[in-house]
């Protein structure tokens, strides 16, 4: 009887002894698999991102492999981390954005502690640097795609945001969106003309508008309608003025050290990849239009329309160096005079927005300097 | 709902109101056939009959609220006054601007409302009077227009035995001071006898006179009159005709 | 009433918001990484002490701007709906056959979601106040149609038959009695319509996309840029616009009928 109690007081104790040292160990579950990952990152790399899959997001696409799931009620992409055809010992997951989630990507990198990355644009990391502060450690797109486009037949003499603003009689954009109210503020566009009833479609709508859209995604849609070709002419708000990052890859800043080791190791293959992706798209393209088909969503997907995004992103330099060699990188005077040029507008709308360098905003350190694209 | 078209012929002199053959029915129910009857200057005239004998409709008839199907009305004066059993007041108005409603003359407002001790009641709204009161308070209103003829519809009927005898004194009242001609409906063959100088009998319906009583007492009566052998002989005369042709 | 009697009336609704406000800090406190900001600030759920966090002088102006509209709105809209409301009462009122023509349109507007109709209004009569106030129109003028219709009815025969032999026109018998009569009906369905009014003004606001936005667009914004405690604030705004509204009508028929009305 007494050997029997002190035989399981003993296991207790060794049983106990084990999870305690488990517990002790810290921070993340170790990967099952081998790999060049496994020891630095968590066993799954979840990056949010903040529509349905697209071109623009081909460079995280480019990770995956052959195999992955796709789970259509959360919009969510699994599949092993591939570097160069061999598996980095860990998972990706990607996550539409969107109708998906329920706040704005920045938010929901705060209240859910399974993200690592989220898409953040250089405008929404200064509105919420004070509640939600980002780290933006890698930018796959130097120049925002966002347009406001027009019907060209209908009006061949506008080529700015300004022209056509004095000809429709709306603009319509999707909320109260800061980029806007630059322009508004800027005299581009009058204030009351500014419809923040977001409505995407030329065809359907009852007055002459002009609306905001995708310079790799809208003009060729109008012109491959099946009810007939539409054609557009548009103007990138960048060069409107408003010259913020879009697209970056962001990290909870609060959570920076605990992420550096997996960071160090994971952001210069995730330069190569978008390098990767542009140089040749095609396997990447199927993946992206394979998952929308199996998200089953309005959202729509071809093979052309994403050649068509690559292609544009190429021509109208959105994907490139920027004015440093190194392929990924955050330029200093450009941002220092976005945050000088944001800050007011962004104070006006109400929010609250401490005195930011672009050091707080963003980081280069991560990135490898000999990557860059040809 | 419009008056009726004013009525041809003329009454006798001395007379407020002559119905000649009137006649009612209500698409193919008779509730009224060949009534003829008249009230002279400051006669009142009862009709008492069983329920649904036409007494109303003879009474709205009289009023020119209803056209006859048949038969002739004829009224001296066009304004004619007229209680209803309900006191049908404006709810809205206090009781001194009620009692103003069919009247601009002040003074003799103000002087009725005294004389049936409304007077310490001018502020109040109807809601907070008693049956009895708000009975009064019609009496004053009809009156103050001056009608010579006056109709009512089984005015005191809703209303307790000892408030109806007051009610009855204070109607008396009014008559002998403001003199007109009244002809009131009631199913209370007392109150007839005691207010009336005539009572007119009708039968159940199709309502038509089956008898017609004089009551013989002095104008100024008091409540001990009630309790009189010929007031309950004639009491009983009259229910015995009542009954005969119920 | 004594002080110690008035004071006991107090406890139970006191208890009550006691209890709202313990529930709204459970909740706040309860939820996954609501303060897992930088700042400490609430991401989905203020608790109360938070609740103006984020209310600088630019956001208020934006709220006190936007219920401008909204209160603009529901007033106008109100008034019009009266009026609306009791003239359609009064014209089902002259005969059967009219009340029948029209009744069952009635009841099909006030079945059909407004929220459905809104933004065919908007397509046809553009975003202007206009259609702001006619969105907020049909919300709100139903239970005054048919209360007014309903008091109207109620005036009993006797009532009528001495305005008969005053010998009135139509107008002097609506004027004078059928009007006064209907008021406790009519100030009934205003109190619901006073509710209903706000609520067009801010729900229908989703719709109308240009120029200032008003209580229910502007509550999206905040929501859109996760700013949970000015969305708040916002949404307490519009429960006092519509309270306001409430203790105006509620005081007017205190005022215009209660001294003579007797339920």
């Amino acid at each position: 009887m007494a050997s029997n109690v002190s035989h399981s007081i003993r296991f207790a104790v060794v049983a106990l002894s084990a999870v305690a040292v488990a517990g002790c160990s810290g921070a993340a579950p170790v990967s099952q698999r081998a790999g060049s990952l496994a020891d630095v990152c968590n066993p799954t790399v979840t990056i949010q991102t903040d529509w349905y899959p697209q071109a623009e997001h081909g460079g995280v696409y480019q990770l995956l492999g052959s195999n992955y799931v796709v789970d259509a009620s959360t919009g969510t992409t699994t599949g092993a981390l591939m570097v160069d055809s061999v598996d980095s010992g860990v998972d990706v997951q990607i996550r539409a954005g969107g109708p998906f989630i329920e706040s704005p990507v920045v938010t929901e990198m705060f209240l859910d502690d399974t993200i690592m990355f989220g898409y953040v644009g250089t405008d929404v990391a200064i509105s919420r640097y004070a509640e939600t502060p980002t780290l933006a450690v890698f930018n796959a797109l130097a120049i925002n795609p966002q347009v406001i486009l027009w019907n060209a037949t209908e009006h061949p003499e506008a080529s700015t945001i300004a022209d056509i603003a004095q000809e429709v009689a709306a603009v319509s954009v999707f909320g109260d969106r800061p980029y806007m109210r630059y322009l508004v503020e800027q005299g581009v566009v009058p204030a009351e003309k500014v419809d923040t009833n977001y409505k995407g479609n030329l065809l359907l709508a009852t007055d002459d508008i002009a609306h905001q859209g995708f310079a790799t995604s809208e003009p060729y849609r109008y012109e491959t309608l099946e009810s007939g070709t539409i054609e557009t002419a548009f103007q990138l708000v960048h060069d409107a003025g408003w010259t913020s990052y879009p697209q970056n890859l962001a990290i909870n800043k609060l959570r920076t050290e605990e992420l550096r080791p997996c960071l160090t190791a994971l952001i210069p293959i995730m330069q190569q990849a978008q390098l990767d992706f542009v140089a040749d798209p095609e396997r990447t393209i199927a993946t992206i239009v394979d998952v929308v088909t199996q998200l089953n969503t309005s959202w729509s997907q071809t093979p052309e329309l994403a050649r068509y995004a690559v292609d544009t992103m190429k021509q109208l330099g959105i994907i490139s160096n920027g004015t440093t060699t190194t392929f990924g990188d955050f330029e200093s005077p450009r941002i220092d005079d976005f945050i000088a040029l944001a800050t007011p507008i962004l104070r006006q709308q109400g929010l609250t927005i401490p005195d930011i360098q672009t050091s707080d905003l963003t980081t280069n350190e991560f990135l490898d300097p000999a990557i860059t694209q040809p | 709902m419009a008056l009726s078209a004013p009525t041809a012929a003329h009454p006798a002199p001395n007379h407020q109101l002559q119905v000649e053959h009137l006649g009612h029915r209500f698409d193919a129910t008779a509730v009224l056939s060949d009534v003829s009857l008249n009230v002279a200057d400051n006669e009142i005239v009862a009709i008492v009959g069983p329920s649904g004998c036409g007494k109303t409709t003879l009474l709205r008839a009289c009023a020119g609220l209803l056209s006859p199907t048949s038969g002739v009305v004829c009224r001296t004066d066009q304004s004619v006054g007229f209680v209803f059993q309900e006191p049908a007041l404006l709810a809205w108005r206090r009781v001194a601007h009620n009692a103003a409603l069919l009247s601009a003359d002040q003074a003799l407002i103000e002087h009725l409302l005294v004389v049936s001790g409304l007077g310490e009641h001018r502020h109040k709204w109807p809601y907070q009077l008693s049956g009895g009161t708000k009975m009064r308070l019609s009496l004053v209103r009809t009156l103050a227009a001056q009608p010579s003829l006056v109709l009512l519809d089984e005015p005191f009927g809703a209303l307790d035995q000892i408030t109806r005898h007051r009610l009855h004194d204070e109607l008396a009242r009014l008559h002998a001071e403001r003199g007109f001609a009244a002809l009131m409906v009631t199913h209370a063959i007392d109150e007839a006898v005691y207010l009336a100088d005539r009572v007119v009998v009708m039968s159940q319906a199709p309502g038509r006179i089956v008898g017609e009583f004089a009551v013989p007492f002095a104008r100024t009566r008091n409540n001990s009159l009630r309790y009189s052998p010929e007031f309950g002989d004639l009491c009983g005369r009259i229910a015995h005709c009542l009954e005969t042709h119920a | 009433m004594k002080l110690s009697q008035r004071t006991r009336k107090l406890w139970p609704p006191l208890a009550v918001f006691g209890a709202l406000i313990s529930g709204w800090y459970a909740l706040a406190y309860s939820l996954d990484n609501n303060f897992a900001s930088g700042d400490g600030s609430a991401l989905i759920i203020p608790p109360p002490h938070q609740l103006f966090v984020g209310l600088n002088d630019s956001t208020i102006d934006r709220i006190i701007s936007a219920t401008y509209i909204s209160a603009s709105t529901a007033l106008v809209g109100l008034l019009t709906a009266t009026i609306i409301g009791i003239l359609v009462g009064i014209i089902m009122n002259l005969s059967r056959s009219l009340e029948s023509a029209l009744w069952p349109w009635l009841i099909a507007l006030q079945v059909t979601p407004i929220i459905v109709l809104t933004p065919i209004i908007v397509r046809v009569a553009g975003p202007t106040f206009g259609a702001r106030v006619l969105v907020t129109v049909l919300i709100a003028f139903f239970p005054i149609a048919s209360n007014t219709l309903f008091g109207l009815r109620s005036v009993s025969q006797p009532l009528h038959d001495v305005f008969t032999l005053a010998k009135c026109s139509r107008w002097q018998r609506l004027a004078q009695l059928e009007l006064p009569a209907a008021s406790p009906a009519i100030f009934a369905g205003l109190r619901v319509s006073a509710g209903l009014a706000v609520i067009g003004a801010v729900v229908g606001d989703f719709f109308f996309t240009r120029g200032t936005p008003g209580l229910g667009r502007l509550i999206t914004y905040f929501f859109q840029d996760t700013r949970s405690g000015p969305m708040f604030v916002t949404a307490l705004v519009t429960a006092f616009l519509g309270l306001g509204f409430f203790v105006v009508v509620e005081t007017l028929r205190r005022l215009i009928v209660s001294p003579w009305h007797q339920t």
